[in-house]
């Protein structure tokens, strides 16, 4: 199953301390960790779709990847191939490595 | 410090392409951006900027920065005390050295001097910090005016006489 595979590759992650898996049409399909997750879940849709009218503004297309630096954590969202994927990461965590980590679900 | 020379450190972090402050109502302060940045482009590219800074403030927590990941280009935006910082930049742009750079730019920088910057420049031409080298181009001629009905014409036939007098 596509959530079992997703949830066991997230696991694997270190400094993940939160997620949150929303479908094509950005309903929460599962969310774990942070309480701000679910939050994350909420907005996903509207962030994925501001940021592309940001880049649009100045013909920037094919946005891939969005990070958000907060005080205590690193948000991150990716479009994966069944929706979209939010991380709430460790400030530490080098957030490439786990984008890396993660390509083979993005699109 | 001074606020050319912040400005400068960004600008001079390898694989930036240009740089724009704003207020936090959206209006331009200063802009160092590429040609194809045209004044109008402005208007709603910060306008849905400020729009982010609000809606997640609001539905989700504080955020210090994004990076924005595009094909070909990353745009990085910061909110400082009572301005926004937007950097264009290459995908291969050293993410620690530019958001080292803006930390510093983002404390010291105020508004009243990134007014004052702003009006000793115009938004468009320069790229990467560097003085354009191709010679600027002429201005635009003013477009004609609209066609209006019920108007004499700009030039004036040359008067006709007849035994001195005009008919």
């Amino acid at each position: 199953m596509i959530q079992q595979s997703l949830q066991d590759t997230l696991e694997s992650i270190p400094g993940l301390e939160g997620y949150v898996h929303c479908g094509p049409t950005g309903d929460i399909q599962h969310v774990d960790g942070r309480e701000e997750a679910e939050l994350l879940g909420l907005i996903v849709p509207y962030l994925q779709q501001v940021t592309q009218l940001i880049g649009g503004s100045i013909g920037l297309e094919g946005l891939y990847e969005i990070q958000a630096t907060s005080p205590d954590f690193r948000t991150v969202v990716l479009p994966v191939k069944e929706g979209i994927l939010g991380l709430l990461l460790n400030s530490r965590t080098r957030t490439d490595e786990v984008v890396q980590q993660l390509s083979h679900l993005t699109t | 410090m001074d606020t050319t020379k912040l400005i400068k450190n960004i600008m001079d972090v390898p694989g930036i392409e240009g740089i724009c402050f704003h207020d936090l109502d959206g209006n331009l302060l200063y802009a160092q951006m590429p040609s194809f940045m045209i004044e109008e482009v402005y208007e709603d590219l910060l306008r849905r900027v400020v729009m982010l800074y609000e809606a997640v403030e609001t539905h989700y927590v504080p955020v210090e920065d994004y990076l924005l990941k595009y094909h070909d280009m990353h745009l990085l935006l910061r909110k400082g005390q009572d301005f926004g910082l937007l950097i264009l930049a290459q995908e291969s742009v050293n993410h620690m050295s530019l958001r080292m750079v803006t930390t510093m730019a983002v404390r010291q920088l105020t508004l009243e001097a990134l007014q004052q910057a702003g009006e000793k420049t115009t938004p468009a031409p320069s790229t990467n910090g560097h003085a354009p080298t191709s010679p600027p181009l002429p201005a635009e001629p003013a477009p004609a005016p609209e066609p209006q009905p019920n108007r004499a014409p700009r030039t004036a036939r040359p008067a006709r006489l007849y035994r001195g007098r005009t008919y």
